[in-house]
């Protein structure tokens, strides 16, 4: 039962959310509010694909063009994007992919990634206690 | 108007009603039960996949426990060859429907991790020890229970059912086979069973187009019903009602009046049809007034009115109901286009049919007591059980037979020369003596024999015995003929033969014309007339001042004779216009040649008052009855 309670807030976002799209800006949300206790943090999606920009704008996230003004990055290759931006200390990088997150895994807060269909969520523990991020209780099932 | 006849046709639209809607609900309930079997059709081919993933299931476990013997987590996480391996056993049972297939296993802090995944497709397959985020507790109650549990997944997985097998190798309720069936599947189920669901819903389609159509028959057919049940005219019921209130009259409690509207026939000569109707309208809206909702009104025939009276506690209360709806007609007379009618109606009722009669019965019954009530006067009421105190009709038989017998007689009511006050003449009145021996007035039989050979046979009777009488006695005699009676050919023709035959006593002869209805041929009439004053024959007008005779048959016909209705003459002091109306008629009548008959006088002061007015005649049983015997005769007795 209590694992039950764990899962309630995605549980909730997959019966609210209408559409994956929709699904997946609204976990970036949680993920970004998570990590940086803020609440409107400033997020960078670093995707080839095109998001729902409905979703997003209705998100409390602001959705930034620049890594550099972003408080959290979410991309599919961490790599490259350690190339192109600079990241400061204190930007979080969380990866969308899992073999490019167990690939830069030291310099990754974490991943969200789509697999079958389905959300996965990956929070690096030795990232989140490098950088003091205390999480609630309920999502240290995320932690790895 | 529509109130009471309403109320016999009602049951049936709420029987309709009630069928049409059980009708809807079955058709409805037959509707939802499509996608209820739908969803039993899906549930017996998800229990069909069931057992398919299962023996699946079942394989993967022998492939793998031959693969690990044991210790699965310890001896794939140092062999990626073995992992390898394990991945193709899974990937096996990996198609477009069954999208991914792959093994997890439950970890010391209650973590979901893969162990292999059969899954091709870039990014999808899991890696060992990957963490699995479930998206509901499926897994956990199949491997507490030890049996497989599926799920229906969300719309934006694109997967249809995920099927957790808790595996039975290795360690117990740690390992589990998960499948993710497609969507693919999903709708290659429904392209299987969707023309079925199609055939089902057309047919539902149907149905409700079947519905809607009995629906338009149904009040289609309730107006047709009340259409036919109701006669326009009136809005009363009419005669095919009666089959439908047949079964639902209890003759106990019911009482049965016919009545028919006198003269009927007059009015729609006299004023034409168009009154004739709004006679008919009238009569109904007096019976509608003089009835109550649960009596029952059908307009019969064309000026006969049924009227089954519910719920009759006694033959009393049933009498004076017919006589209300009697007086009502004399008390409301009918204003129309300027016309007053005073409209009268015969009626015969049945108070208490009982157990006796059936309602043909009941009915007949009433029909005997309105002939009886027609051939007896008309405007008058008579009651089954009371008309024996009423006169009895004569039956054409009885009359025919009479006349064969010669038990018809007549009578001679003396006309006496006003100024003289000498015996003019005599009018002869035809009476029928029955084998009881009762004497009948001719509105008893006449109308009962008009235009048969009876007829024909009376007054060929008539004229003989009284042209043997002018013969035999000298005397002047004046016999009665309906105006009509010309029209009638082979009448005329016995009548005139007749007279000719004795051309020298028929200057002694007046022939009355009474008139019973109007005339339609009059140029027919002028001729004939014409053709009986050549044989000296005087023609006298009958009954005038009251009823159709007019100024028209004065102009048509030149009588040598008016004789003014007893109605004026006895309303000559009561009535302060009469005075000048007989004078002028009178008067007119000097001026034009026509001697004048003043009838009815019942006492001395008529008799004075209209010798003072200047009739020539004068005739009434103060002057004399009609008697079997002349006045001559009676005097010398």
């Amino acid at each position: 039962m209590r694992r039950l309670l764990l899962f309630l807030p995605f549980l909730l976002l997959t019966l609210w959310a209408a559409t994956a799209d929709e699904l997946k800006i609204r976990i970036m949300e949680s993920l970004a509010r998570l990590v940086t206790h803020k609440e409107n943090p400033g997020v960078y999606i670093d995707t080839g694909k095109r998001f729902d920009t409905k979703a997003a704008a209705l998100s409390k996230m602001r959705i930034v063009s620049s890594c550099e003004t972003a408080d959290v990055l979410f991309t599919e290759n961490v790599g490259a994007l350690m190339e192109r931006c600079r990241i400061r200390p204190g930007q979080l990088v969380f990866s969308l992919s899992y073999r490019d997150y167990l690939a830069h895994k030291e310099r990754t807060i974490g991943a969200f990634f789509w697999q079958k269909g389905r959300p996965n969520i990956i929070l690096n523990g030795e990232e989140l206690e490098k950088e003091r991020i205390e999480i609630p209780k309920r999502y240290e099932k995320y932690v790895e | 108007m529509w109130k009471k006849p309403l109320r016999y046709l009602l049951p049936y639209p709420v029987i309709y009603s009630a069928v049409l809607l059980a009708v809807t609900v079955s058709v409805l309930l037959f509707y939802r039960n499509i996608d209820h079997t739908f969803e039993e059709l899906t549930d017996a081919f998800l229990r069909y996949q069931s057992d398919n993933i299962e023996e699946f299931a079942r394989n993967i476990e022998v492939r793998a426990v031959q693969l690990v013997p044991d210790r699965p987590v310890e001896t794939l996480k140092h062999n990626p060859a073995l992992r390898e391996r394990l991945n193709r056993i899974l990937s096996l049972f990996s198609t477009k429907s069954y999208r991914y297939v792959y093994m997890l296993r439950l970890d010391d802090s209650g973590k979901l991790r893969y162990v292999a995944d059969g899954s091709f497709e870039v990014g999808e397959r899991g890696v060992f020890g990957q963490k699995f985020d479930p998206d509901s507790d499926a897994w956990l109650k199949a491997l507490r229970s030890g049996e497989p549990v599926y799920r229906i997944q969300d719309n934006f997985t694109g997967l249809w059912i995920t099927y957790y097998y808790p595996m039975k190798i290795w360690q117990k309720k740690r390992y589990l086979l998960v499948f993710d069936i497609s969507l693919t599947m999903l709708e290659s189920f429904k392209t299987l069973i969707l023309p079925i669901r199609g055939l089902l819903k057309t047919i539902s389609a149907v149905l409700i187009a079947l519905l809607a159509l009995s629906l338009l028959w149904a009040v289609l057919f309730y107006f047709q019903r009340r259409k036919n049940s109701i006669d326009p005219l009136t809005r009363l019921y009419n005669r095919n009602m009666l089959d439908e209130v047949r079964h639902r009259l209890d003759l106990r409690k019911t009482s049965v009046i016919l009545a028919d509207m006198d003269h009927f026939k007059r009015i729609n000569d006299r004023y034409g049809h168009d009154t004739g109707d709004a006679v008919l309208r009238h009569a109904a809206r007096i019976l509608m007034r003089m009835t109550r909702p649960e009596d029952i009104l059908i307009r019969y025939g064309g000026e006969e009115f049924l009227i089954f009276i519910n719920g009759v506690e006694s033959r009393e209360d049933v009498i004076e109901i017919a006589y209300r709806i009697h007086n009502a007609f004399s008390m409301h007379p009918m204003r129309y286009n300027g016309h007053e009618l005073q409209i009268t109606v015969s009626m015969g009722v049945v108070p208490t049919p009982g157990a006796t009669m059936d309602l043909s019965e009941a009915i007949l019954m009433a029909d005997k007591m309105l002939y009886i009530a027609k051939t007896t006067g008309r405007n008058k009421v008579v009651i089954f059980g009371e008309e024996k105190n009423a006169p009895r009709p004569l039956l054409y038989h009885e009359i025919e037979e009479s006349i064969r017998e010669e038990r018809i007689f007549f009578l001679y009511q003396p006309i006496y020369d006003a100024e003289s006050m000498e015996l003019a003449k005599y009018e002869v009145l035809a009476r029928i003596r029955d084998k009881e021996g009762n004497v009948h007035l001719p509105n008893e039989f006449i109308p009962v024999i008009r235009g048969t050979g009876a007829y024909r046979e009376m007054s060929k009777h008539l004229i003989n015995d009284a042209l043997a009488l002018i013969r035999e006695k000298g005397v002047s005699l004046s016999i009665n003929f309906d105006i009509n009676d010309f029209l009638d050919e082979t009448l005329f023709e016995t009548i005139y033969d007749s007279f000719e035959r004795c051309e020298g006593l028929t200057r002694q002869l007046t022939i009355e014309l009474l008139e019973e209805n109007p005339v339609h041929d009059m140029k027919g009439l002028e001729n004939k007339i014409r053709q009986l004053k050549e044989l000296d024959i005087e023609i006298a007008i009958d009954d005038y001042g009251k009823g159709y005779a007019g100024l028209e048959y004065i102009l048509a016909f030149r009588p040598h004779i008016l004789k003014v209705d007893r109605y004026l003459v006895s309303r000559v002091f009561s009535h302060p216009h009469v005075p000048a109306i007989l004078e002028s008629i009178v008067t007119t009548c000097r001026r034009i040649g026509i001697k004048t008959v003043a009838e009815g006088i019942d006492n001395e002061l008529q008799l004075q008052k209209m010798r003072q007015l200047g009739f020539d005649y004068l005739q009434g049983f103060y002057l004399g009855k009609p008697s079997e015997k002349l006045v001559e005769e009676e005097r010398r007795q």
